[in-house]
């Protein structure tokens, strides 16, 4: 490019053409329907995608995949608001206090919050990768094993805001998840551990199908329970939407939730669904109201959904300056990059500076048309509260079916989903939360990998050396106690 | 010849015509006749994958061959080497295989091995690199011998899981080199290239294509036989006096008992692409060596590249004698301790005057399979010192811990009231039936395929849930039915499943 307004031309000739622009809508369409559907997480949805990118020039294909990645994030919370069902593992967070919204009636409340927050997020992550690329990337590489592990123990302590009612329950629950983990090929010595010799175990557990089971399956089985014929109907507060007086008054805590998810979605290995729990964690500790946490708060909307979002931006930051995926859905789009001749990586920035900010632009314009579709959309998805409950509890367990299915084409997966189903439905039944479950589920392996790399890069003292990690497991130590002592000075 | 004879000669002559006919019909008939599927264990965009999808394009040059591409990914490939032994041995479904699948066979529990395919053709010969991080002290080959030596058995070697082709190359460059080392592995090459640059480890072990667009890696040796084109200053092993040539080779494989006829068409199919130009400067662009062996070519490489990493694997410690051990009987061991903790969860509601039944199915599994877990991982190797970092040590830890707090819980809650009541009944017994119900829908997926399964699913459910009136009922069905058809089969290509009995 020869000078700034030459670039600023081709960029905005770029981003504002109709096939451009078409791309964009087409993208956040597909994406919002691959990620409300369970078991198309948004890597799923891009991947999916791939091969329909071959007709379009490079700098189309990336906006498209991008969009995609961008609206399946936001997508997966619809299901997970509506009925429970998280239709990527990003919006498991979003089910704890969108769903109970649901069930009071207020879907439009939570839809609302969740797509501007998303769209905020998305914004915020975007404009984070413009302006910070290259510290964060820094920063990020300065993670290594011991550093990985001290991230995963500060999102284990999130149990006791998961579960300050029973912490005991909370930490069984836990712990059950993070036993499950063990279950696979070890990756240090190739040996199976607890496979019963089937090589569908190999990988361990499908997290998503698990993910599924013990969500929409375990949830249906105890909406059965206290089942009632009746619909809801549709009244002034299910249509309900959040005004400017309620967003005005989350402002700050999506921009918090925001950084935290551009910041936790740029290190390679943790990625969004770690910083949406993070994000939750942060907003019921600095509440005015932590006792609604769980019960319906749009807090615990909001949160999760920033920062779900705004992880996007950050995965792409090592992606963009390093040439190194933070997600799954960034490891599938470099491929695609490849496919298309674009190298993602420094050199992007140098030989093809204008593709770069195609994509920025993109990318805030897609957020842009996602929170009109979204908003449109909100009008028709609150709706579903109105179908009769036996039609969504016969349909659910179905599209929990395909959904497992869909990912490795895996009927074990399916049988996985099931059984899941049924475990989360008992530990529903007796009062054990199964959002514990989950979070061990998602940090099992990374604190297992990491504090056994750490052991073989040297010894344990290694964690309580460097710096970064030292400092994390001293803010775990205090995220830990800290809701304790909290609750006992209220007692006070 | 009288008429008698002459009439069952005749018949007989027609029988045998016929016979032969319908015999050689088949044999005739035009090959391929269908859509031949290309399976590989990539998701799409991985290295693997984008190759068969050119492989694809550049096809239909030569043949009127329709190929598409399917992802079965998952357990180092053997998701993907199971589907297509689960497929018949007609050409229509291929294996893109990788050199790595050589170790996943002898990794595998369910015995899928390499030999179990007829490789068709080797066609990509992608070379084995070691990767080092320019802005660090050791750059060059020459100082990674140094930084051992020094370090003595210290010096962290960074790459994807163990086992795998990656890990075999670096257990050959300190067995050839005689360099004292460690493995750390990592999820993937993208994360083990992460931890290079962040300075957790010194080598990185990969490929050329791993330094494209990353200007702060440097390959210190590579292991082809002379220098690369698109690397003139890259020194080989065997410039530096090691002998140590490594490969990563992709090619496609077909079933065992695959016809002749159909191994010589595809044979000559890959032939003719291995030589078109696209093909080779697409190969090329990603630093790697367009080749093409056949069959007969590639049999010795793989027997001695088997033999090989069989060694080094044993050598390693990764196949040893523990392997396969934990499996005899699992499932009934898991069974009777099950069965023990049932026996005493029962035991302590007694004692405790608690008739709780709703809990008591989860705190019998809460007991009864970290029981399990620490009972199975006294047989993992590296697991004699509760503190080794082994296999066990992590599993171990887990479940001691929900041990521990599960016993916390069954003994801290004094005679819990029993909470059955009689409105109660009715919907559990509605939540039970479900669960038969889902239970039932898994099977009869197995059997009947995804439609007719789901179909019958979502009627049982409505007529459960006393939802009958019958138009609405059938509308819901066709409707959710049509939509999944329109939605994964028809716009994302994903087939369900069709069942063994149709």
């Amino acid at each position: 490019m020869e000078n700034t307004w030459d670039l600023i031309g081709t960029v905005l000739a770029n981003v504002l053409s109709w096939q451009t622009l078409l791309i964009i809508v087409v993208g956040i369409l597909y994406g919002i329907l691959a990620g409300a559907i369970p078991g198309i997480s948004a890597s799923i949805a891009v991947a999916l995608l791939v091969p329909f990118t071959y007709t379009l020039d490079a700098g189309q294909a990336m906006i498209l995949l991008t969009t995609v990645y961008m609206a399946s994030s936001y997508g997966g919370s619809i299901t997970a608001i509506l009925v429970n069902t998280p239709g990527t593992p990003g919006s498991v967070v979003t089910t704890f206090d969108g769903y109970p919204l649901t069930r009071q009636g207020k879907p439009g409340l939570a839809l609302g919050t969740s797509i501007i927050s998303s769209t905020i997020g998305g914004i915020l992550g975007t404009i984070i990768l413009i302006i910070f690329s290259i510290p964060i990337a820094k920063f990020a590489l300065s993670f290594g094993p011991p550093e990985y592990f001290a991230l995963a123990i500060l999102g284990l302590t999130i149990i006791s805001s998961l579960s300050s009612d029973n912490l005991i329950k909370g930490l069984i629950a836990t712990l059950f998840g993070l036993l499950l983990t063990t279950v696979g090929v070890d990756p240090f010595t190739g040996f199976p551990r607890f496979t019963f010799g089937l090589s569908e175990l190999g990988d361990g557990f499908s997290f998503i199908p698990a993910l599924i089971g013990l969500f929409a399956i375990g949830e249906v089985l105890v909406q059965v329970e206290t089942f009632v014929s009746k619909p809801k109907e549709i009244d002034k507060y299910s249509q309900q939407f959040p005004n400017f007086k309620m967003i005005k008054k989350l402002g700050g805590l999506i921009f918090k939730s925001s950084i935290i998810g551009t910041i936790v979605g740029a290190i390679p290995g943790a990625g969004g669904t770690v910083a949406t729990f993070i994000a939750y964690d942060q907003a019921k500790k600095s509440s005015k109201t932590p006792e609604l946490f769980g019960k319906g708060s749009l807090e615990g909307v909001a949160a999760p959904e920033a920062a779900n979002n705004a992880a996007v931006g950050g995965a792409l930051i090592p992606l963009l300056t390093l040439g190194i995926p933070g997600s799954a859905s960034t490891a599938v789009l470099i491929g695609a990059l490849f496919m298309h001749g674009l190298v993602p990586g420094p050199e992007l920035f140098t030989k093809q500076i204008d593709v770069v900010y195609i994509l920025f632009a993109a990318l805030i314009i897609a957020n842009i048309f996602m929170l009109i579709i979204g908003w449109l959309g909100n009008r028709l998805f609150v709706k579903v509260i109105s179908i009769p409950p036996a039609i969504l509890l016969a349909i659910i367990p179905a599209f929990a079916v395909v959904g497992s299915f869909t990912i490795n084409r895996s009927m074990f997966d399916v049988g996985t989903c099931i059984a899941f189903g049924i475990f989360g439905w008992l530990l529903k039944r007796n009062d054990f939360p199964t959002a514990p479950v989950v979070l061990g589920l998602i940090l099992g392996f990374m604190v297992e990998a990491n504090l056994r790399r750490t052991l073989l890069m040297g010894d344990f003292t290694l964690l309580f050396t460097r710096p970064l990690s030292a400092v994390m497991l001293l803010i775990a130590l205090v995220s830990f106690v800290y809701p304790f002592i909290r609750k006992k000075k209220k007692i006070i | 010849m009288n008429l008698k004879n002459k009439k069952s000669f005749s018949s007989s002559l027609f029988i045998l015509l016929t016979v032969l006919f319908c015999g050689i019909i088949p044999s005739f008939a035009q090959y391929p006749e269908k859509t031949i599927t290309i399976v590989n264990s990539n998701n799409p965009g991985g290295v693997i994958d984008l190759m068969a999808r050119k492989l694809a394009v550049i096809a239909k040059k030569y043949e009127d061959v329709n190929i598409i591409i399917e992802n079965i990914p998952g357990g180092s490939g053997t998701a993907a080497m199971n589907y297509v032994l689960s497929q018949p041995a007609d050409g229509y479904t291929l294996l893109a295989t990788l050199k790595s699948y050589i170790s996943t066979g002898l990794l595998s529990e369910d015995g899928v091995k390499i030999n179990d395919f007829h490789l068709l053709a080797c066609m990509v010969y992608d070379w084995e690199a070691i990767i080092t991080n320019k802005n660090s002290e050791v750059v060059s080959f020459e100082d990674i011998l140094k930084d051992a030596e020094i370090k003595n058995g210290r010096q962290k070697w960074l790459g994807p899981n163990t086992g795998g082709l990656d890990h075999l190359m670096a257990l050959e460059t300190w067995e050839k080199c005689s360099i004292q080392a460690r493995w750390i592995p990592f999820e993937g090459s993208s994360v083990s290239i992460a931890a290079l640059l962040g300075g957790n480890g010194v080598v990185y072990v990969g490929n050329p294509l791993d330094v494209k667009g990353r200007p702060d890696l440097h390959i210190a040796a590579i292991a082809s036989p002379n220098r690369l084109s698109d690397f003139p200053n890259t020194p080989t092993f065997i410039e530096k006096g090691f002998d140590l040539k490594e490969q990563m080779w992709r090619g496609f494989s077909v079933k065992k008992g695959t016809p002749k006829n159909k191994l010589d068409f595809l044979e000559n199919l890959l032939k003719k692409v291995s030589q078109d130009t696209e093909w080779q400067s697409y190969i090329k662009s990603g630093y790697a060596e367009p080749v093409f062996l056949n069959n007969a070519e590639m049999e010795p490489q793989l027997k001695y590249e088997e033999a090989s990493a069989k060694r080094l694997l044993t050598r390693a410690g990764v196949i040893n004698e523990s392997s396969g051990k934990t499996n005899k009987n699992s499932w009934l061991y898991l069974i009777a301790f099950l069965i023990a903790s049932a026996a005493f969860v029962f035991i302590v509601f007694k004692l405790k005057k608690t008739l709780n039944d709703k809990e008591f199915l989860v705190l019998v599994f809460l007991i009864g399979i970290p029981l399990y877990f620490l009972y199975q991982s006294s047989f993992f190797p590296n697991s004699q010192k509760i503190t080794e970092n082994g296999p066990a040590l992590i599993p171990r830890i887990w479940s001691l811990g929900l041990l521990l707090f599960t016993l916390i819980y069954l003994f801290r809650f004094k005679n819990i009231k029993p909470t059955k009541n009689v409105s109660e009944e009715y919907p559990k017994l509605l939540a039970v039936k479900l669960v038969l119900l889902l239970l039932g829908y898994f099977i009869s997926i197995l059997f009947f395929g995804f439609y007719i399964s789901t179909f019958l699913f979502i009627i049982s459910i409505l007529w459960t849930l006393n939802y009958k009136s019958i138009l609405p009922m059938l509308s819901v069905a066709f409707g959710f039915l049509l939509l999944i058809y329109l939605l994964f089969e028809k716009s994302l290509n994903i087939n369900l499943p069709n069942g063994i009995w149709l």
